[in-house]
């Protein structure tokens, strides 16, 4: 051993290491140091994408759209990362998804993954929705834009995009979402999404708008997503081998993705809860005190507990604002925007509730003048609460959900009003029994829509149809059952305060009783959803 | 008047701060648009550091840190794209789990504490020799793994085993790349992967057999969708995987029978006079006696124990007979099994029959899995002696102690033992000491509720790790805090034989050290840093496995340097002095380079051989108590392995389930009760997993599949090996399943 050691004779010595010296070596940056250097190569990646944007120019009734070929996507999520890397966007941002559509069929094996983006569709929910005209429709390109800095954060476009495109941020406090980078398609260069795509299965294609028109009520973009004739989508999914998934009658064939298979609980959304449900107590009111007297003491007090809710009520809206700063702006959108119009409507309707209430405060002080003015001032705030009140409950009916829909969510919030506004009455009134038991019975009545989902649902329903009644239900008994045991509970509270004679307990259970109940409107609203759209 | 109220009222706001967050600017210097918070004021380029793609990432700086990453379009691998993982590469090294200081538990306590770099390199020292002392030879041991750089690996393997006489070393590499390269080295005399990516474009027909390149290997996959003859793509794999759904032909063969699918179309396509008699001749031996053997596996046969139809069988066998350029690719389907070896070689002897291999668009190919599995496979000096040498070869061993300047009686005679040897010597109570860098054991390994019961008999468990999070870890009495991929140096070799270069582009956090000079300081503390005094830095030690390499299969002393690498976009190897003299001293080599394009082979006869054997049955079969075979794979591009890194970034956890999750056939489901989404119990006869189901008609009738990101899936894995390569074998666990009642449910 020795002679092997004699033989191998380190040529370089050992230096003693310090400690201080290796994790400086681990602070520095051998990379800056010795091989960074800028890419010099003039057109970067051009050649590999310039066949993905079009090169032609638009014209008339023609817009740029996102062509998907199924076929080449395999799901690696490249183009979501790049989405959020490329345009610098929130740690959990991502302006693309991809979702997969599967089969529970036999001799049918499905995993087809959907890469997903805005669709700058040719009549835009979002746009159409917007209170503050916040989002724009270029003329030429057809691109759906979002100006971030004209965005209040009242969230409504993400409940009129069916595709639920438009992303809401604490953080900002508004919602932002996918330009198709316009920025970068305005130089030629490619979005980031296409640029990034390993297979090439994104593009921007030209599309005509007579197009994108659909044929049928039921025609959807890809399996399982929603309808087309909501909003006109122009993204062109394609795919030679898998025809069934963009199909129109594909529902039926066992198809499903993650976001079709089960039930999502939504937001409740809470501010809105209580504006809802403090302001129909208020036009309720205000629609008991045009048919009772209007001068007595009793009743200015119902009129100024009537203003009060109503003021409350219309204020709590701010909080569901993300920039309430804003707000002023709300009007702008009239032309399309129902939520506009509420706002108009209703913030009329608390000015008339204001000096109605104070009209007949004056009276009662004797002022002749303004007593004549108070029958017509209820009148006229009644029926602008009622103007209101359609106004917001087309708030919802105009997103398009079926739950949501005309008929369900009139006769629920109509009944709403007439109940609040009867037992609010009869809360300083003494009223008799009987009418507060029927005023009772007409809150109950509001329930009846999420009464019918819950018995739908009580059938073992086929998995080949979308019934969103009946999974609406289904997601009420899977999720929501201890506030349903809360809403009754409320009810028989309200109705023991009526035989105790206790009205203002009962008014007071009762508002309780459609907070709730509103709330679970909201947080039980169930529709299709575009693959994707759940992560 | 209007348009000036409504400014001055901000009424509508088309500009403004928030609208400024996005702006992006042309950088017009070849980076493209970037988003203006993040234009670079310099770029450096690396190597992903998952993956055995390699591909090549442009690391953008601002200030010397790192803010954004975006595949290189210069680099021959992958041509300007890259997955979730390497888009989001920087993202994991910021993490609040990061080990930042060495850590020491107490034994009895459980406590934890802070120590010093000197306080740790020296307990872990004494330890070791105290052990060793006490013990004797056995009883230390290390694993190693494919996430490191091929310097830092040799450093290692020569410390331990020349330095330190730790007997016993492995890699993870035993887990995923071992079955490929023992069948290489038999069939071809050495591990050698022949192909080049592009073959991938250039085949007339790709066989994938137990790959999934649509998850595993994306980029790759890209390379096959550029390929433009309109090819034919063979995928045998018993789930319809992406893959399988772009295939034009999906053998949904039954589980583990693809050595007898593969063995039915050798008969097949040599029935068909499709035999390469000239190729067979000049360059093989032993196909005589494989055609006597493969004669037994008549179509029949064949398609009774595969499931698969005889029509299929002969579709197959045409495309294998009549194409000019066929392709085999298999990955951890073949390699992750009990009879692994002689399915890859069944593989190999389909493209030797047919002469498909040495020319554009052929070969028997394993992709591989990690970044540096085949750094590992030639120079981590565990399976093999350093430069894939032989430890029992004396001739070996004096090359090797002249070279490294290492007394030739510090250079073990054998190999030692590898992963499940040294997992039952800590059973036996033979092993006392492990030190484990860059891998987690406690998730990885087989039948891992054993796997955590035997770390913690460890009288010693030693982790060199990036986070103090791993399961692994957890069980650690000692915790060294090693710096990540893209705060050192080094080079990979990806699975196309391609050297590339990684950089130092971030800092590593509080005390973090690289392995590397992890590596130097417990040198020091040995006292054998005399032999690695030369190593100074990871260049050092690249400069000596060129010398190692000389006159090997895989010689690469024609490349001069890192930045010759860098600025080329990698080279394959071999690259010898002698390559570069005759191509000319200033030319570059060529990007892409095949191997056996002469008909040579490694042997010293030059031949490459027939090699095979009957099939056998697995170890445990589906029964009545448990009546699901249970598959494993990875489950989506964005998780990598066992999520070390992969879930530190918040972006990649929303791109993948964030519940663990098993599929089931639709018909298994309905019989059971069972909805998507249900949460279910899977048990094994070792152990137990709860997970939500999903019921998807793309497995076979008694398969379920879990993915294996999720630490419960090797709770019910089974130890068995391939008796070759030692690979564990993790896709055939038989188990049962129900649904989680209510009350369970409530507890949860």
């Amino acid at each position: 051993m020795s002679v092997v050691e004699d033989r191998i004779q380190p040529k370089i010595a050992p230096q003693y290491l310090r400690l201080e010296d290796l994790l400086g070596e681990q602070r520095s940056m051998s990379a800056v140091d010795s091989f960074s250097y800028w890419h010099d190569q003039a057109e970067f990646q051009s050649d590999i994408y310039r066949a993905l944007v079009p090169t032609s120019v638009l014209e008339a009734g023609e817009q740029y759209a996102f062509e998907v070929d199924l076929d080449a996507c395999s799901g690696c999520k490249a183009c979501v990362v790049a989405c959020h890397n490329l345009n610098e966007l929130d740690e959990e941002e991502t302006w693309r998804k991809v979702g997969a559509i599967t089969s529970t069929k036999i001799g049918l094996p499905v995993v087809q993954h959907v890469t997903t983006a805005c669709h700058h569709c040719v009549d835009p929910g979002c746009l159409k929705g917007c209170p503050v005209k916040a989002y724009e429709k270029d003329d030429v390109t057809g691109i759906v834009k979002h100006l971030d800095d004209q965005c209040f954060g009242c969230k409504y476009c993400t409940m009129m995009c069916p595709y639920e495109v438009p992303q809401y941020s604490k953080k900002l406090g508004i919602v932002r979402k996918c330009d198709m980078c316009s920025q970068r398609l305005s130089i030629g260069s490619a979005p980031a999404c296409v640029q990034a795509c390993p297979n090439g299965a994104i593009r921007i294609s030209i599309v005509t708008r007579e197009q994108c028109r659909p044929t049928s009520r039921e025609e959807a973009l890809i399996a399982t997503a929603p309808a087309n004739f909501h909003t006109q989508p122009t993204t062109q999914y394609r795919s030679v081998r898998g025809s069934a998934l963009i199909q129109v009658d594909s529902q039926n064939i066992g198809l499903q993705s993650v976001e079709s298979a089960t039930e999502w609980l939504q937001d409740g959304h809470w501010p809105l809860v209580a504006m809802l449900t403090l302001s129909q107590a208020s036009i309720g009111i205000w629609t008991c005190l045009c048919i009772g007297t209007q001068t007595e003491r009793t009743t200015i007090a119902i009129a100024w507990l009537a203003t009060l809710l109503g003021v409350v009520g219309i204020h709590a809206a701010l909080l569901h604002l993300g920039r309430p700063s804003y707000a002023f702006r709300v009007f702008l959108g009239w032309r399309t925007s129902w939520l506009s119009r509420e706002a108009i409507v209703l913030g009329a309707f608390m000015a008339s509730s204001v000096a109605t209430s104070g009209l007949m405060t004056l009276s009662a002080w004797g002022f002749e003048a303004a007593a004549f003015l108070v029958a017509s001032g209820a009148w006229a705030t009644a029926l602008l609460g009622w103007i209101g009140a359609y106004c917001s409950a087309m708030i919802y009916v105009a997103t398009g959900r079926s739950v949501w829909n005309w008929s369900r969510t009139m006769w629920d919030m109509a009944w709403t009003i007439l109940g609040l506004g009867c037992l609010g009455y009869g809360a300083l009134t003494s009223l008799p029994i009987g009418w507060m038991i029927v005023a009772w019975a007409f809150s109950l009545l509001s329930t009846i829509p999420k009464c019918i989902d819950l018995v739908r649902s009580g059938y073992r329903q086929s998995l080949s149809t979308f019934d969103a009644s009946a999974r609406s239900g289904r997601l009420i008994r899977q999720k929501l059952m201890p506030q349903v045991g809360c809403l009754l509970g409320w009810s028989f509270i309200g109705l023991l305060a009526i035989f105790a004679g206790r009205n203002e307990i009962a008014f007071m259970a009762a508002i309780a009783f459609h907070l709730l109940h509103r709330w679970i409107y909201f947080a039980s609203c169930v529709f299709k959803r575009m693959p994707g759209a759940a992560s | 008047m209007i348009p000036w109220l409504a400014n001055t009222l901000k009424i509508v706001a088309k500009a403004g701060p928030l609208t400024d967050q996005l702006k992006q600017v042309d950088t017009g210097r070849g980076l493209g648009v970037l988003p203006i918070a993040k234009v670079p004021d310099a770029t450096a380029n690396s190597i992903c550091g998952y993956c055995s793609t390699g591909c090549g990432l442009q690391i953008h700086l601002v200030d010397g840190k790192p803010v954004n990453v975006t595949p290189r379009a210069d680099y021959p691998v992958n041509l300007g794209m890259a997955c979730p993982k390497g888009w989001e590469s920087i993202r994991v090294l910021d993490a609040v789990d990061r080990a930042t200081v060495p850590l020491l538990r107490d034994r009895n306590t459980h406590a934890v504490r802070e120590i010093s770099w000197k306080e740790a390199i020296s307990h872990f020292c004494q330890q070791i020799k105290e052990i060793q002392r006490k013990y004797g030879e056995d009883s230390v041991a290390f694993i190693s793994t494919g996430q490191i750089p091929t310097e830092e690996m040799a450093f290692l393997g020569c410390l331990a085993k020349f330095g330190m006489g730790i007997k016993h070393g492995d890699g993870n590499t035993r887990q995923c790349m071992a079955t490929a390269a023992v069948a290489y080295k038999q069939s071809f005399g050495f591990d050698s992967p022949p192909f080049t990516y592009d073959d991938f474009e250039q085949s007339d027909v790709l066989m994938f057999v137990g790959a999934n390149p649509c998850v595993a290997h994306p980029i790759l996959w890209q390379r096959v969708l550029r390929n433009r003859r309109n090819p034919a793509i063979i995928v045998v794999d018993p789930r319809m995987t992406e893959t399988a759904m772009a295939a034009t032909e999906h053998v949904q063969a039954k589980p583990k029978s693809d050595l007898v699918l593969l063995y039915g179309l050798a008969r097949e396509v040599d029935r068909r006079g499709a035999v390469d008699w000239r190729f067979v001749n000049q360059s093989t031996v032993g196909f005589d006696a494989f055609r006597d053997f493969i004669a037994e596996y008549t179509l029949d046969r064949t398609s009774r124990e595969t499931g698969i139809s005889t029509e299929q069988l002969n579709r197959i066998a045409d495309h294998l007979s009549t194409s000019k350029r066929v392709s085999f690719w298999w990955t951890m389907g073949v390699n992750q099994s009990y009879q692994g070896v002689r399915t890859a070689q069944a593989i190999i002897n389909l493209a030797l029959m047919t002469g498909n291999i040495g020319r554009p668009g052929t070969g028997a190919n394993s992709i591989t899995g990690q970044c540096n599995a085949m750094g590992s496979r030639l120079f981590s000096n565990t399976s093999s002696l350093i430069g894939h040498h032989d430890f029992s070869n004396s001739e070996h061993r004096e090359k090797i102690s002249n070279l490294l300047e290492i007394p030739e009686a510090n250079i073990p005679t054998d190999a030692g033992w590898a992963y499940d040897q040294i997992m039952d010597g800590i059973d036996a109570g033979k092993v006392k000491a492990l030190w484990v860098i860059a891998t987690n054991t406690a998730h990885s390994w087989t039948d891992s509720m054993r796997a955590k019961r035997l770390l913690e008999k460890l009288d010693l468990l030693v982790v060199q790790d990036m986070y103090t999070t791993t399961e692994t870890a957890q069980h650690a009495d000692l915790i060294l805090p090693a710096a990540g991929w893209g705060e050192k140096e080094g080079t990979f070799i990806n699975s196309e034989r391609r050297i590339g270069t990684i950089k130092r582009i971030a800092k590593s956090p509080g005390q973090a050290l690289s392995d590397f000079n992890i590596f130097r300081l417990i040198a020091q503390e040995w006292g054998c840093d005399s032999w690695f005094a030369k190593w100074k830095r990871p260049a050092d030690v690249f400069e000596s496995l060129k010398t190692i390499s000389e006159g090997m299969p895989n010689d690469i002393t024609g490349i001069q340097s890192y930045e010759q690498l860098d600025s080329l976009g990698g080279i394959q190897w071999p690259w010898s002095s002698e390559d570069q003299k005759s191509l000319g001293p200033d030319r570059e080599p060529p990007r892409e380079r095949r191997l056996f394009s002469n008909g040579k082979f490694f042997h010293p006869d030059g031949k490459a051989k027939f090699l095979f054997e009957p099939t056998r049955a697995m170890p445990e079969t589906p029964n009545e108590v448990f009546p699901f075979l249970l598959l494993t794979g990875r489950g989506t591009v964005s998780q990598w392995h066992t999520q070390t890194r992969t879930s530190k970034s918040p972006l990649l956890r929303t791109l993948y389930p964030s519940d663990p999750y098993i599929e089931i056939h639709p018909d298994d489901a309905l019989r059971l009760g069972i909805h998507t989404r249900d949460w279910v119990l899977v048990e094994s006869p070792r152990g137990m997993a709860r997970v939500q189901a999903v019921v998807m008609s793309t497995l076979q009738l008694g398969q379920v599949f879990m993915p294996m990101h999720d630490h419960q899936t090797n709770h019910l894995t089974l130890q068995h090996i391939d008796p070759y390569s030692r690979q564990p074998s993790y896709k055939n666990t038989i188990v049962r399943i129900t649904r989680e009642s209510n009350e369970l449910r409530g507890k949860q």
